[in-house]
């Protein structure tokens, strides 16, 4: 038997080396989206420095074979043990992974609802703040029992403080707390279309208009094989993926949206292609650009100015039955003057939808300061 | 470079042993130096020059000892080898500390802040080892410095021991047989401690991380103190299990570094259980040539001091590793004069209890004097042991969180060798068997690689010492 130990050995070390130095270097990780590292250039003073040695040990554990599989390996060993997070996110019941926000930044949040207040102070028009909580907000009987977390209804109500009277803050938390089923992914950190149809309804009563009822749409599965981005951070071998519904109009309705960063205008609001690549999440708007419009044919002469993180993907679509023009802009990618674009554009209503998960991180609002204050 | 890595599992470990297999054995020496350069260069490119060094000195050292053995030119090699070991140590791990405690005291000293080289306290005391020997004429002389080079850096044991000393390999270094079944129970040893460091201590070192802070109820410091009791023990007994594996491999036997320290029944017990090499190093290095217990009371309880003091201060050059070497100095001391006695007394199994209980929280309660970085700290942290809310949410979520895993990490502390010494007897006897026990390993091995291809979290706890 030590024997057959010592052949076995040799052969794991081995056939774990050689894959690695045969097998060809991943650049993209689909599951984790995000580019692995590369082989590190080789110099002395890198050496010496110790750079090398530690961007070698990232490049031979992103490069390992097999990497995608391992990790979800982990992740179902660490549920077997009866742990009840992985990588900083619950096993929560139903199948869902959810994120507590247990380490949220205090600091980096008050920062963020600062430029979301000297937003509204600077825009002409109204301004409504929609913070979209993480699905362990609107699920709290779906964490493990005790989990620590941070009071999403609590931080909503710091962001109504915080924000000045010149911003009105909508709160969904409550209706979606109501909402039943279905309104997030398990495995994603966005929100489904069902879920943003909570939004929608919130947001028309903040921005004044009404809200179409549900039974006006009829859902659609556009795919059935959507591992999301909490899949990719604490995946199980056992989770089944999320499907994506879209909620269509049962009554004609035209629509399209230009992406300015290239120019290209795509008809309808949703982007068939990209259900074919890495993440099928993109279906929505066609995923993160800089400046996106959405010309409709609402034909009321309303438009709007969306600055929003991707949580806002699923709602603008259902937005866009109230606004002939929908400018959607992302500040991590923006960077010019919004104040006078607004002007220029003669828009006097703003939405700023941001996810709480990421209202604690650099968001891109910082550069909204770049604007001709008044 | 650390064994609980991809770099190393899968780029230099098979690289260096297929070098080393394959060479004759007149070479095999100069390759285990060679690798072991590379190795220690990996982490520590600058810093190789010191071991350069520190190898340089005391080769020379036992040659000169051992030339002019009875004269007066011997006993100055041996102090030259001694200073410049401790020198060496002095430098670069305590002179911050020094100057720090120095200023304190109104004495400004400036003094370069260095990082500590890794595992220089476990080579210099190795090298030291082999001078003194020399000069005692326990062990003998080695004339040729790629040997002697291959046993002060061989990589196995380098950064975080067993304590090797020369006498203990000395016939290997000269000759040694490789074996398959060797390789083959040594590949086992590895695994176990590959296995112990990355799905044991890595896993309950963040209970631990999480109530370092300080924990909100008494439920919650017990659970994060024990957190990190399990963490250490199963962190470093992981690291000498795959250094001992790594060495049968290549057909060495280094001494054993741990056995069940948990299990003691008291704390002069504990620490024959615990870090063996280094406990036995300071015995015989120190506290036996001071006179050891077979002498005066108060001279004993003096040697007893200095030993445990320097124990202490081997650990980490911070007061909080003086006064847990102090603190285990004293209930030792206590045990020699009088406790044992005590403890002996109380008849019965209650009395196994008693003994057990007592090592056991003796031992807990310096882990908080070993974990805390300071001293203000620990000593809130035992307030928080004892006084507070009994439970809170976070404790027991922590409960509920690592539970398991507490039960499992005790669980394989208890005595199964005695409990099931037949049974595994007849499994290695069985082919069926046997087959059982190489796939169960193969997939504890796999099951290591997910932990580290997934791992943000695989501290280091030895760069202190």
């Amino acid at each position: 038997m030590k024997k057959t130990m010592a052949i076995l050995f040799a052969c794991l070390l081995l056939g774990g080396s050689l894959a690695g130095l045969l097998l060809p270097d991943r650049g993209f990780s689909p599951r984790e989206r995000r580019n692995l590292a590369k082989l590190p250039k080789w110099s002395l003073n890198a050496l010496f420095s110790g750079e090398f040695t530690k961007k070698f040990e990232s490049y031979a554990q992103d490069q390992f074979p097999l990497r995608d599989v391992l990790i979800s390996v982990k992740g179902t060993a660490e549920e077997l043990l009866q742990k009840k997070e992985n990588n900083g996110l619950y096993f929560g019941k139903d199948g869902y992974l959810l994120d507590g926000l247990a380490d949220f930044s205090r600091e980096k949040w008050q920062e963020n609802l600062s430029y979301i207040r000297r937003f509204g102070e600077n825009f002409h028009g109204k301004t409504v703040f929609l913070p979209v909580p993480t699905s362990a907000g609107a699920y709290p009987e779906k964490l493990p029992a005790f989990a620590p977390v941070t009071q999403q209804d609590a931080l909503i109500g710091e962001a109504e403080k915080l924000c000045g009277s010149r911003v009105e803050t909508a709160d969904a938390l409550p209706s979606l707390r109501e909402g039943g089923e279905g309104l997030y992914f398990r495995l994603d950190h966005h929100m489904t279309m069902e879920g943003a149809f909570v939004l929608y309804q919130k947001a028309g009563e903040a921005l004044g208009f009404d809200p179409l009822p549900r039974d006006a749409f009829t859902a659609k599965t556009v795919s059935r094989n959507f591992y999301g981005t909490y899949y990719a951070k604490a995946g199980r071998l056992t989770d089944a993926p999320d499907s994506i519904d879209i909620l269509l109009p049962r009554e004609e309705f035209s629509a399209a949206m230009t992406i300015q960063d290239t120019g290209e205008t795509i008809p309808g609001l949703y982007s068939q292609k990209q259900l074919e690549g890495y993440d099928p999440y993109a279906v929505f708007l066609d995923g993160n650009h800089a400046r996106v419009t959405i010309r409709t044919g609402a034909g009321n002469g309303r438009k709007l100015l969306v600055i929003k993180d991707s949580y806002a993907h699923t709602l603008v679509p259902l937005l866009a039955h109230h606004y002939e023009v929908i400018e959607m802009i992302d500040p991590r990618y923006y960077r010019q003057d919004l104040y006078a674009f607004a002007e220029e554009q003669e828009i006097d209503e703003a939405l700023l939808v941001f996810g709480l998960a990421n209202l604690d991180q650099e968001t891109g609002l910082s550069t909204l300061y770049l604007g001709s204050e008044k | 470079m650390v064994f609980s890595g991809i770099p190393f599992l899968f780029y230099f470990l098979p690289a260096a042993l297929a070098l080393y297999y394959l060479v004759p054995w007149k070479l095999k020496n100069l390759v285990l130096l060679v690798v072991s350069l590379i190795f220690y260069a990996w982490g520590e490119p600058v810093y190789i020059l010191l071991m350069l060094f520190s190898i340089l000195v005391d080769y020379t050292a036992g040659r000169v000892i051992h030339r002019y053995r009875g004269s007066g030119i011997s006993k100055l090699a041996l102090f030259c080898s001694i200073a410049a070991n401790l020198g060496l140590l002095g430098f670069f791990k305590y002179s911050g500390f020094i100057a720090q405690n120095l200023a304190a005291v109104g004495i400004p000293v400036s003094f370069a802040s260095l990082p500590l080289p890794i595992g220089i306290s476990f080579y210099t005391f190795q090298t030291m080892s082999y001078s003194i020997d020399v000069y005692r004429g326990t062990a003998p002389v080695q004339k040729n410095i790629i040997a002697f080079g291959a046993f002060v850096s061989m990589f196995p044991q380098l950064i975080a021991g067993p304590i090797v000393r020369y006498s203990d390999i000395a016939a290997q270094l000269e000759n040694r047989r490789i074996t398959l079944d060797g390789v083959g129970e040594g590949a086992m040893r590895f695994i176990r401690g590959l296995a112990k460091k990355v799905l044991l201590a890595n896993p309950i070192g963040l209970c631990w991380e999480a109530a370092r802070g300080g924990a909100d109820s008494v439920l919650g410091a017990w659970l994060g103190i024990g957190a990190f009791a399990l963490q250490i023990y199963f962190d470093f007994s992981g690291y000498s299990d795959m250094a001992i594996g790594l060495g049968k491999m290549m057909g060495f036997d280094f001494p054993e570094n741990f056995r069940a320290p948990y299990r003691s029944a008291s704390i002069s017990e504990f620490w024959r259980r615990w870090h063996i090499t280094l406990g036995s190093w300071f015995r015989d290095y120190v506290y036996f040539p001071m006179g050891g217990s077979r002498c005066s009371r108060g001279r004993m309880v003096w040697n007893l001091a200095v030993v445990w003091l320097l124990t202490g201060l081997w650990h980490g050059a911070e007061w909080n590793f003086v006064a847990w070497g102090a603190y285990f100095g004293v209930f030792i001391a206590m045990e020699k004069l009088f406790l044992s006695g005590w403890l002996e007394k109380i008849p019965g199994k209650g009395g196994g209890l008693v003994r057990h209980g007592y090592a056991l929280l003796v031992v807990l309660l310096g882990w908080v004097l070993f974990a805390c970085n300071s001293l203000p700290s620990a000593f809130s942290y035992w307030q928080s042991l004892f006084s507070g809310p009994l439970w809170s949410g976070n404790a027991l979520y922590t409960l509920s969180n690592y539970g398991l895993l507490f039960l499992l990490l005790i669980a394989v502390q208890l005595p199964w060798e005695r409990w099931c010494s037949g049974l595994a007897e007849k499994w290695m006897k069985n082919r069926g068997g046997q087959a059982a026990l190489c796939l169960g390993y193969v997939l504890l091995f796999g099951l290591c690689v997910a932990y580290l291809v997934d791992a943000s979290f695989n501290p280091f706890l030895y760069f202190r010492f």
